[in-house]
Formats: C-alpha cells, sequence, structure tokens
C-alpha cells in the first residue's frame, strides 16, 4: 500500500490558501457529508430522517477503521469536522423532537449524543486490524453483512413486519428510502474486496468518506472504483474554464433529458395506476415505448448531472450510458445500459463465480447459464427484493444466455463475411430492433409491482383475451 | 465549443435574446387553447369520468383548471353517437363523488341502469360536478359544456351556491376569469 501523500484534511493547506486542490477536496469532504443528511428523504419522523445517515457514516467509518493500515490514524481535524457537521444536523433535525420533552428526555438524549460522538471518534482513531488479526474473515463478514443490510432495506415486506414484531416506524416502512445506500453499500462491498486483493490505495479518512458518499454521485451513481477515484482527487486540480463549462453543459443536457423528456414521458408511460385502464393495442405499445425512454432519459439524465457536477469539480466519473437502445443485442445492451453497474457486477460477481464454476469441470453452456441468470437475478433484486424485480432478472438472464447460444450458432452457420457492408448494417438494425424490443418487454415486468399485472399488459399488448 | 470567458458570455448572452424571443412568440401567438387540446385521455387511457379534482393531496396546486383541459380530457370530449341522448350534471361535491370511487358516482350509478329516452335513445350521463358550492363555477361548466352537444342538463344547486364564498372552486373560477366575463356580460 502506497503511503498518504496529499489531500489530507489539511486546514493549514488551506490557510496557506496555496492549493485549489486541497481547498476543493476540503469541500467535497464537508459537503458530501452534509448532503447526506440534507437530501434524506423525508420519513414520518425527524429522528429516522437523522439516524439513517449517521448510520451511513457509522458503517462507512467502520469500514475505513478495518481497511486502513495502522500507522494511517486519521486527524483529529478530520474527526472533528464530521462531529461538527453531525452535530449540526442534530440541532436542525431533532429541535423539532426535542421542544416538548422533559428535562430527563433532554440530558439522555445530549448523553447519547456525547457518547456517539466519542463512538465516532474512537472508531475513527482505532485500528481495528490490530484487534484483529484474522482481517480476511473479518473482511468477509464485513461484506455479508453489507449485503444483508442491503436486502433487507429492499425488502418492504420484511421491514413492515419487522416494525411491526417491534412496534415502530409505523407508517414509514412503506416508502422507507435510505438516501444512496443501494450505491453506498456497492462501494463499501468493492474496497473491501480490493483490499483482501491488495488492490485498493491507502486512503485517509477524509479522502474515504467523500469517495463512499461523494455528493454528485450519492442518488443515482455512477459508481466508481477507489483507485480512480482517489488518483483524481489526489491530482493537482487548477480551475479552468473549458472543464467547467463542459461540466455545466453536460449538466444542462442532463437537466434536459430528466426534467423535460422523462419527466414529460412520465405522464403517459407504464404506471400501477394507468396499466389496468390503457386501452389495448397500439395504445399499451405507446405506453411501454414510454416508459422505456422514460426510464432511459431519467436515469441518464441524472448520471450525465453528477458526471458535469463532478467535472465541475476536478473528478472524472466513469460513463453509464452509451446509446443502450441502438445495441444490435442483448450482451451489447447490458455493455451500455448502467454500465458501472455491470462492471461492478461483472469484476465482483460474475468474473469470480465463472472462474470458480469452471474449476468444476461443468460444461460451458451450464457455466454462462448459471453465471449469467444469478447475475441478472442479483441485478433484479439490487433494485428491490420482490417479485416483479426477480422476474425481470431472469427475464434478462435467461435472454443473454439465448443470445449466448444463438451467438455460437451463428458464428459457426450463419457468419456474414467482412466484405458485405450492407448485410452486416442491415442485420445489426434488425438485431437492434429486437433487442430494443426485448428490453421493453423485460420493463413491463420492472415497472409494474406484481407479475399478474404485467401478465395483464402483455395481454393488452398482444390483443390475447 | 467554449473555451474562454468571450465564448461563454456570448453564449449567454444569445441564450437570453433566446429566452426572451421565445416568450414573446409565446404571448403574441398564445397557443394554449391549442395546447389544451393536447390529451393522452380518449385516445391512449379512457377519457376521464369527471373533472380532475385531488382532495387533501399535496400536490393540490398542480390541479388541472383551465376549462379547455378539464374538457379535452373528459369522457364527454368523445364524439355523440347518433342514438346518444346526452345528459349532463352538474354540481358540488355530491354530483362529484367526493371521496367516492368513480363507479359509485351518481352518473356511473345512472349509467349502469342504461336508461333510453323515449325516442329509443341511449341515456348517457356524464358527471360535471366540481367540489364547491359556487354559481359562478357551475356557471362556467354549463357555458363549457354547450359546445358538447347536451340534450339535457342537470343542475344540482341549493342556496348553498348564492354566497360569494368560493371554498374549492375557487382556483377554477380564478383561473378563467375571462370566461366569467363573458358569461356575465351575455347575462346583462
Amino acid at each position: 500500500m502506497s503511503t498518504l501523500t496529499s489531500s489530507q484534511w489539511p486546514w493549514t493547506h488551506i490557510a496557506c490558501a496555496s492549493s485549489h486542490t486541497a481547498l476543493r477536496n476540503s469541500g467535497l469532504f464537508v459537503l458530501s457529508i452534509a448532503a447526506l443528511f440534507a437530501l434524506q428523504p423525508k420519513l414520518s419522523g425527524n429522528i429516522s430522517n437523522f439516524l439513517l445517515p449517521c448510520a451511513t457514516l457509522f458503517i462507512t467509518l467502520a469500514t475505513h477503521a478495518i481497511l486502513r493500515p495502522p500507522a494511517n490514524v486519521p486527524r483529529w481535524s478530520e474527526v472533528g469536522t464530521i462531529i461538527v457537521i453531525l452535530l449540526l444536523f442534530a440541532v436542525v433535525q431533532l429541535a423539532p423532537e426535542i421542544r416538548n420533552r422533559s428535562w430527563i428526555f433532554l440530558i439522555a438524549m445530549s448523553a447519547g449524543g456525547i457518547l456517539t460522538c466519542a463512538g465516532i471518534g474512537v472508531c475513527a482513531r482505532i485500528s481495528l486490524r490490530r484487534i484483529l488479526e484474522r482481517r480476511k474473515v473479518f473482511i468477509g463478514a464485513s461484506i455479508a453483512l453489507l449485503i444483508t443490510l442491503l436486502f433487507l432495506v429492499k425488502d418492504t415486506a420484511l421491514l413492515q413486519r419487522i416494525s411491526a414484531i417491534l412496534g415502530i416506524g409505523a407508517g414509514t416502512v412503506n416508502n422507507f428510502s435510505w438516501l444512496g445506500f443501494s450505491y453506498i453499500a456497492f462501494r463499501l462491498i468493492g474496497t473491501l474486496r480490493d483490499a483482501s486483493a491488495g488492490r485498493l490505495p491507502a486512503m485517509s479518512l477524509s479522502e474515504f468518506v467523500t469517495y463512499v458518499v461523494f455528493a454528485p454521485a450519492l442518488i443515482a451513481g455512477p459508481i466508481e472504483r477507489a483507485e480512480r477515484f482517489v488518483s483524481d482527487l489526489r491530482a493537482t486540480w487548477v480551475v479552468n474554464i473549458p472543464d467547467f463549462v463542459a461540466g455545466m453543459q453536460r449538466i444542462a443536457i442532463g437537466s434536459l433529458k430528466k426534467f423535460i423528456f422523462a419527466d414529460t414521458l412520465a405522464m403517459m408511460a407504464l404506471h400501477p395506476i394507468n396499466a389496468p385502464h390503457v386501452h389495448a393495442g397500439i395504445p399499451t405499445w405507446v405506453v411501454a415505448y414510454a416508459y422505456a425512454l422514460q426510464i432511459f432519459f431519467d436515469f441518464a439524465g441524472y448520471s450525465d448531472m453528477a458526471i458535469g457536477a463532478a467535472r465541475c469539480l476536478g473528478i472524472r466519473l466513469p460513463e453509464n450510458f452509451a446509446n443502450p437502445y441502438f445495441a444490435p443485442n442483448l450482451t451489447q445492451f447490458w455493455h451500455r445500459w448502467h454500465m458501472s453497474l455491470t462492471q461492478w457486477i461483472r469484476a465482483y460477481y460474475f468474473n469470480p463465480l465463472a472462474r470458480a464454476l469452471r474449476r468444476r469441470e461443468l460444461s460451458p453452456a451450464v457455466i454462462i447459464a448459471t453465471a449469467q441468470v444469478s447475475t441478472m437475478l442479483l441485478i433484479g433484486l439490487w433494485h428491490g427484493v420482490s417479485m416483479n424485480f426477480a422476474v425481470w432478472g431472469l427475464w434478462h438472464g435467461i435472454g443473454l444466455f439465448l443470445h449466448n447460444r444463438w451467438n455460437e450458432f451463428a458464428r459457426r452457420r450463419l457468419a456474414i463475411p467482412e466484405e458485405r457492408l450492407g448485410l452486416q448494417r442491415t442485420a445489426n438494425i434488425v438485431g437492434a430492433f429486437v433487442t430494443f424490443h426485448y428490453v421493453t418487454l423485460g420493463w413491463v415486468w420492472f415497472a409494474l409491482p406484481n407479475p399478474s399485472m404485467s401478465l395483464l399488459v402483455f395481454r393488452k399488448l398482444f390483443g390475447i383475451g | 465549443m467554449i473555451r474562454t470567458r468571450h465564448d461563454l458570455t456570448s453564449l449567454a448572452l444569445r441564450t437570453l435574446i433566446f429566452f426572451i424571443a421565445a416568450n414573446m412568440i409565446f404571448a403574441a401567438v398564445d397557443p394554449m387553447p391549442q395546447i389544451a387540446q393536447l390529451t393522452l385521455y380518449n385516445h391512449i387511457f379512457p377519457g376521464r369520468i369527471r373533472p380532475p379534482f385531488h382532495f387533501g393531496f399535496r400536490n393540490q396546486k398542480t390541479d388541472i383548471t383551465n376549462l379547455d383541459m378539464i374538457f379535452a380530457s373528459h369522457k364527454i370530449a368523445q364524439p355523440k353517437h347518433e342514438d346518444e341522448f346526452r345528459v349532463v350534471l352538474i354540481g358540488d361535491s355530491q354530483v362529484y363523488g367526493l371521496g367516492l370511487p368513480a363507479k359509485d358516482t351518481l352518473a356511473a350509478q345512472l349509467n349502469t341502469d342504461a336508461l333510453r329516452s323515449p325516442d329509443g335513445r341511449r341515456i348517457i350521463f356524464y358527471s360535471l360536478g366540481y367540489p364547491g358550492q359556487s354559481l359562478k363555477k357551475d356557471l362556467l361548466l354549463i357555458e363549457k359544456s354547450m359546445q358538447y352537444e347536451p340534450d339535457m342538463i342537470l343542475w344540482f344547486i341549493t342556496l348553498g351556491s348564492f354566497p360569494a364564498h368560493l371554498g374549492f372552486a375557487q382556483s377554477i373560477v380564478n383561473n378563467n376569469s375571462n370566461a366569467l366575463q363573458r358569461i356575465q356580460q351575455f347575462s346583462i
């Protein structure tokens, strides 16, 4: 692991006012933590609005404590900054809750606050690696814990049952939303896996927290690899107009996609409310196409805004979309749709699984089927633990497998000669048409809360019944 | 490609000019009556069976109060069949069926009886009730509904509609003041 060089929490650097980079990094650190609290969707109680970002911070700090080398102790200024921001939001968000409470409650709460701050301090300053000699086991357990937590958060039905048993959070679990946790969990799992493979660079606390809860990518990604993010963070940054303007242009394009195209299409896109009422035949195709375009513009718009905002600050986030609906086949589609997620899944799940299966000497078809279907099922469940997302995942997993088999068959028997460009172009157009429609039909599973409603829409699409 | 501050200023200036020009053209042409006719209802989705009104929702301010839009999305905008006897119901929240599912509104219940007129035409009831007791609101809806060839208008009204207080009807009355002035001039 390399030693820390720059961009540690540097009040001294700021005081010198000589480094734009240090100032930018300090600003990003503060902004990202503040965004975590400020952007948390409102649940029914102010306490949960405050506790969820606290939990994110705690998990992040604990992960950093596991990963950092013993010598890489966070500075008190870094820890202090986190505590100050936390206390600031505690005052703002919890003030309405304490207005009519007794003195005993206030004293207990203050004691709890002091203990929390002390806990953060200890968690940030001690290195768990000293205590835990069996680091790999601990990393594995942390990954398992994060995955469990992720699935728990995504399983609304389970959350409802738990809240009913515990008698807490009534009315909040239906719309339970833990800001950015899907992405945060993946970033943390990625760092844990990279650390166990020896690929994770040594990161200061401020760098690590900024990476995990990076404000522009907090809500909808993209999911960046820690190594690349940190290299951008450490590179000398000078404010320059072309970069800033390019970033602003990207934000403008993203806003156009999200607020003009996506939000307009949302009025006619497939939705649980309009699905039972839409006229059968062409009107149902129109709402299905509208959904396909809406979800693309919505997500691509957010990604553009995140990439643009990061670029203004000198950070290059990875691209997330590359004209996915023009992909000539389903495999290509998944190379162009939500690219940062698929690359992450490929690196941390698909490839290791495929390697493990290959060692068992199974047939290639079984290996591909198992790896692709389980990968897509995982991606489906990442969106939410429910039947519709599982079916959507299976739809794409089976589609990818079928394409793989077709590709094997076509390569041997239907190969188009390179000189026949016209035929190749026609094949690509037909492929893009078929792929787009396969993906659009897949969205019918994704958009509606239960498969029975999706089947109703399929019947309307094909005029059955 | 923007590379200098001059380029940036130029872009800002062009954007400003475009913004002003677009607004001036919009004001001069006033395409709202045409835009108001654009709707997915009666095409992709079935027409609305009552005017849009969201009681108690946080997004109440997004209620559609433009009369052209209300009628274009309503079931009444569908072409009238030759064998149809068209009856329009006007009134307050009772006619609207506030709190009731669409199938339980007065118009829907009357339509389930499949009534026929003495000359054999199918009697179809259309709910144009809108929450709020207000003569002004009712007159606006009656006047507009005349464009859709009603054979009969049933106006459910009580003395409660006479006071100037608009209640729920405030936004629909205030946002259609031109139409209201036209009606008032006609009555004088």
